[in-house]
């Protein structure tokens, strides 16, 4: 029996199973909802914060004439934008701050995280498009795939197969494709359905994103239905394929994810936010190398400018000193918080590496995670919108103390204020998303076991087919 | 009874699966009591360090009270230990949530919320905008504690030894035997089921108790866990006896079991939350009280400050009068109207969430895991309300230092060693649950107990004949 056969009758056994339409529809009614009721969502919420920003950013503008230190201190917000790709994979957005507040002086992180004010049922995870398609599809598959072999063994047609000269490699190939290629269309109708439903939104869907989590799903339904038809091929009794399935998918879905995160956190335990206070403030005070403390720089400082300026002291300087003197204890406060900010990222890095390469060995690993890199809310999104924020924050607040030291007021004078449009005259801030090459370079352990994971499925399909035991 | 005690006791130790799957649940229990409690000692930890650091700081100002008045740094700590403002500033008061013996066990929402406040007057807890450093990444895998164990993990032991508790007889060919004898097959499931049921139970309270014992839980609360275990693990066993009523082969209902699983432990909790309404308009609020007051209220003409701030604090005018230092009476006012806004801000932002959290809890009749999951943080005071009340307390202790600070600063009245150590203490607020409350948390679980029960037994009597 030649493959396209074998593949006809796979899908004409299926639409006549009613159990696995009803499942099937059910999966997609259920899909549907969770696009309809995320757009929602992200809508409300991209609402929220362009209000927000644009309040904020009026408010920041129109300000007035005001001491431009003063102004530091007020500080500005910046708002996180809601990636569209959300409505597909919300990631860790439950539990990253979405707005960032800019002062002088110092370096702060998003705040106001929604699981704050939320109950523990935050911690059950949300109905998304991708709970569907990482959890309940794959669960759907098992329980389609599991006997894709063993009934034929149970009804006793494999051994008619066989006796026609079609090699179990063959019924193994011609079922796994049959199977791959309905997820797949599931799939495309699933994104399809949200790219039209997120056609008119204000940040429309990046086909590349959509075009790599197409792959990305493929690649992971592929993976499934081999083994599944695999397992089925080499075990005694449905019943026995099943369980064996269904424990492999608690193995992966439910218990791994935790337990690597877990480990992850044991192996590398962050700081507590008291010991990152007293390191930011003891570099601060006594220098990054603890031999250069503050009153020291300050007055090296103001030693150079004496010597550029070529008068005999800090009074007869023509700029204000106030100005020059925060600016440079900024540069210096930026030197201590990337040292102490980058330390925290690279032991957040390090605990996600122990996710990444338990994707080696479960591959609903690597999907979650490059799932979420390419929806745009994985944690890395996270940090390079913290990033641009606090880019912006530095531009800002050099913007003010040089207004203050060149704007013409005199040192000490803390009354002196800018004009009223000198606020307008500071862009606003605007964050740019990375391209998908720039999203994915921190999931190459993710995207080298999808990879490795497919040839794994072509391989024991073609090489491993033929030696299992027929059983008939 | 007896015999099928004895029966399934043969098996159980007969069978290597059961023992060593039972083994396995006992080794992954104790690694989350491990992971609890290393959660646990990591908080107190900084809780104990926090503490010693906030001792030392009350020892040095008591200490500048008889400072050497002959150096010029001498003079500034005595002038600066008598000021009331400066001394709070210099003492920096810090309050902390102490962990409840049980949080081990039930981590709950305490990776996701501030357990410590520093109440420098201009500090707000409300607008404690940086928790403890987390890794968001870990926070949406959740936690490893042993409420992960029994909700989750537990109930696929139970679907893994009772799946085929009827369909096994026939598929060993024991069935007809039994029916010769005339046993009853529902009589022979329930005992079975019982047996098994026992052996989870066992497993739960043993790993509870070691729980309890090694954090040192009170015996009340203690008594409330365990009577938990025991109707979680009874509701799942009752799920399990409807199911296997119908008599079908072991794969279909395991296939039943595990749906029914990913119904009542993903879908519903999942979907719930996701109907659930973040309002993003109330951090906008803090965001703005934070930024705008501030700066409006700093800004605000001296003598209007004050005349406004009279208005709302008559009783502090002879304060007022006798005052001539006008920054004092702006820093006073400022500091009044802004911890207002902030508090007004942020108590209306916890009281939505508890209002969204007490929602939630009217639909536990269709959610039983989430009630479940609810009473054991409730019980380990792990629970955004936990969290919402000590936030609350620490506010009030804040303004009760605040009000009793302002009063030295514009009466002009010095600190003293006595009135320093005199300051009112922070106590912790209880949340403690009446056994009242424990039951109402349960009904849902109870409800869905019974109509198992009942469904089961209708299968039984109307599947007889086909058994």
């Amino acid at each position: 029996m030649v493959l396209s056969t074998i593949i006809k009758n796979e899908w004409r056994n299926l639409l006549r199973s009613r159990i696995a339409s009803w499942l099937l529809g059910i999966l997609f009614i259920l899909s549907v909802f969770t696009i309809w009721q995320a757009t929602g969502k992200v809508k409300e919420s991209r609402h929220h914060r362009q209000e927000s920003a644009a309040y904020m950013r009026e408010k920041f503008t129109g300000q007035g004439e005001v001491n431009p230190h003063s102004a530091a201190h007020y500080g500005h917000y910046v708002f996180k934008p809601v990636s569209t790709l959300s409505v597909l994979d919300n990631g860790v957005n439950d539990f990253t701050g979405v707005s960032l507040y800019l002062e002088g002086h110092r370096q702060n992180e998003a705040a106001f995280a929604p699981a704050q004010s939320s109950s523990s049922l935050v911690r059950f995870g949300q109905l998304t498009l991708s709970l569907v398609l990482q959890v309940l599809l794959p669960l759907f598959i098992i329980f389609i795939c599991h006997s894709a072999i063993t009934r034929e063994r149970e009804t006793r047609t494999l051994a008619v197969h066989l006796a026609q000269g079609t090699p179990l490699r063959t019924l193994v190939w011609s079922k796994t494709i049959a199977y791959t290629v309905l997820w797949i269309a599931f799939l495309a109708l699933n994104l399809a359905i949200l790219w039209l439903m997120t056609r008119s939104a204000a940040a429309p869907v990046s086909t590349a994103r959509l075009g790599g989590l197409w792959l990305l799903y493929a690649g992971y339904y592929f993976i499934i239905t081999a083994l599944s038809v695999l397992v089925s091929a080499g075990s005694k009794s449905s019943g026995n394929a099943l369980l064996t399935l269904l424990f492999a998918w608690l193995l992966c879905t439910v218990l791994l994810p935790k337990v690597t995160a877990n480990l992850g956190d044991n192996l590398s335990p962050l700081l507590t936010r008291t010991e990152l206070e007293e390191r930011i403030s003891t570099d601060k005070k006594n220098g990054i190398d603890g031999h250069n403390p503050s009153n020291e720089r300050t007055q090296q400082f103001k030693d150079s400018l004496i010597k550029a300026y070529q008068v005999s002291s800090p009074d007869s300087l023509p700029v204000n000193l106030d100005g020059l003197l925060m600016q440079e204890d900024e540069e210096y406060n930026n030197i201590v918080y990337d040292k102490h900010f980058g330390t925290v990222q690279r032991l957040i890095k390090k605990q996600n590496a122990a996710t990444a390469v338990s994707s080696w060995i479960n591959p609903f690993a690597f999907v979650r995670n490059i799932s979420m890199a390419l929806a745009g809310t994985d944690v890395y999104h996270h940090f390079d919108f913290a990033g641009q924020a606090e880019a912006y924050r530095r531009v800002i607040i050099k913007t003010m103390n040089e207004a203050q030291a060149y704007g013409g007021s005199k040192t000490g004078d803390w009354e002196w204020t800018v004009s009223a449009d000198f606020w307008k005259k500071i862009d606003d801030f605007s964050y740019q998303a990375p391209s998908v090459g720039q999203a994915l370079q921190n999931n190459k352990t993710e995207i080298a076991s999808l990879l490795l994971w497919v040839l794994l499925a072509v391989l024991l399909i073609h090489f491993g087919s033929n030696r299992l035991s027929v059983n008939l | 009874m007896k015999n099928i005690f004895t029966y399934e006791w043969k098996l159980f130790i007969r069978n290597k699966t059961m023992p060593a799957t039972w083994l396995l649940m006992f080794g992954i229990g104790l690694y989350a009591l491990y992971y609890g409690r290393s959660f646990s000692d990591t908080q107190l930890d900084t809780i104990t360090k926090i503490d010693t650091a906030y001792q030392a700081r009350i020892q040095t100002q008591l200490q500048r009270f008889s400072a050497d008045t002959t150096t010029k740094e001498g003079m500034s700590d005595y002038r600066n230990v008598h000021d009331a403002y400066m001394n709070e500033w210099y003492t920096r008061p810090m309050v902390w949530k102490q962990p409840e013996g049980l949080q081990a066990l039930s981590l709950g929402q305490s990776d996701n919320q501030p357990f410590y406040y520093n109440l420098w007057i201009y500090n707000n807890v409300y607008n404690t905008r940086q928790p403890e450093l987390r890794n968001p990444d870990k926070l949406l895998a959740g936690n490893f504690d042993l409420s992960f164990v029994i909700i989750y993990l537990l109930p696929l032991l139970i679907i893994a030894y009772s799946y085929n508790v009827v369909s096994a007889d026939r598929e060993n060919g024991l069935a007809g035997l039994l029916n010769v004898q005339g046993v009853s097959q529902r009589a022979i499931v329930s005992g079975r089921l019982l047996f098994r049921c026992c052996t989870v139970l066992v497993l739960a309270l043993l790993l509870s108790i070691i729980g309890i014992i090694i954090n040192g839980v009170a015996m009340g609360a203690a008594a409330g866990w365990l009577g938990v275990n025991v109707l979680y693990i009874l509701f799942w066993f009752s799920l399990v006896y409807w199911l296997t009523a119908s008599g079908q082969s072991g794969a279909v209902t395991a296939v039943k079991l595990v749906s029914l699983w990913v119904v009542l432990l993903i879908m519903i909790p999942s979907l719930f939350n996701s109907l659930q309404k973040i309002n993003e308009d109330a951090k906008m609020e803090i965001a703005e009280a934070s930024r705008e007051y501030g700066g409006k209220i700093w800004d605000m003409d001296k003598q209007l400050l004050a005349d406004t701030f009279l208005l709302v604090k008559p009783e502090w005018k002879e304060y007022f009068i006798l005052k001539n230092d006008t920054n004092d009476l702006r820093s006073v006012a400022y500091t009044y109207f802004t911890v207002y806004n902030m508090n007004r801000v942020g108590r209306g932002i916890d009281s939505a969430a508890l209002q969204q959290q007490s929602r939630l809890e009217r639909f536990n009749y269709v959610n039983p895991v989430f009630a479940t999951q609810l009473l054991y943080n409730k019980l380990a005071a792990t629970e955004l309300n936990n969290f919402i009340v000590f936030r609350e307390a620490a506010s009030a202790y804040q303004q009760q230092r605040y009000e009793l600070i302002a009063q030295k600063e514009l009466s002009g009245e010095k600190l003293t060693p006595a009135s320093f150590q005199a300051y009112p203490k922070f106590v912790q607020p209880v949340t403690g649950l009446t056994a009242g409350d424990w039951f109402r948390s349960m009904i849902p679980v109870m409800c869905f107990m019974l109509i198992a029960l009942l469904l089961g037994n209708y299968y039984w009597k109307n599947n007889a004949h086909k058994k």
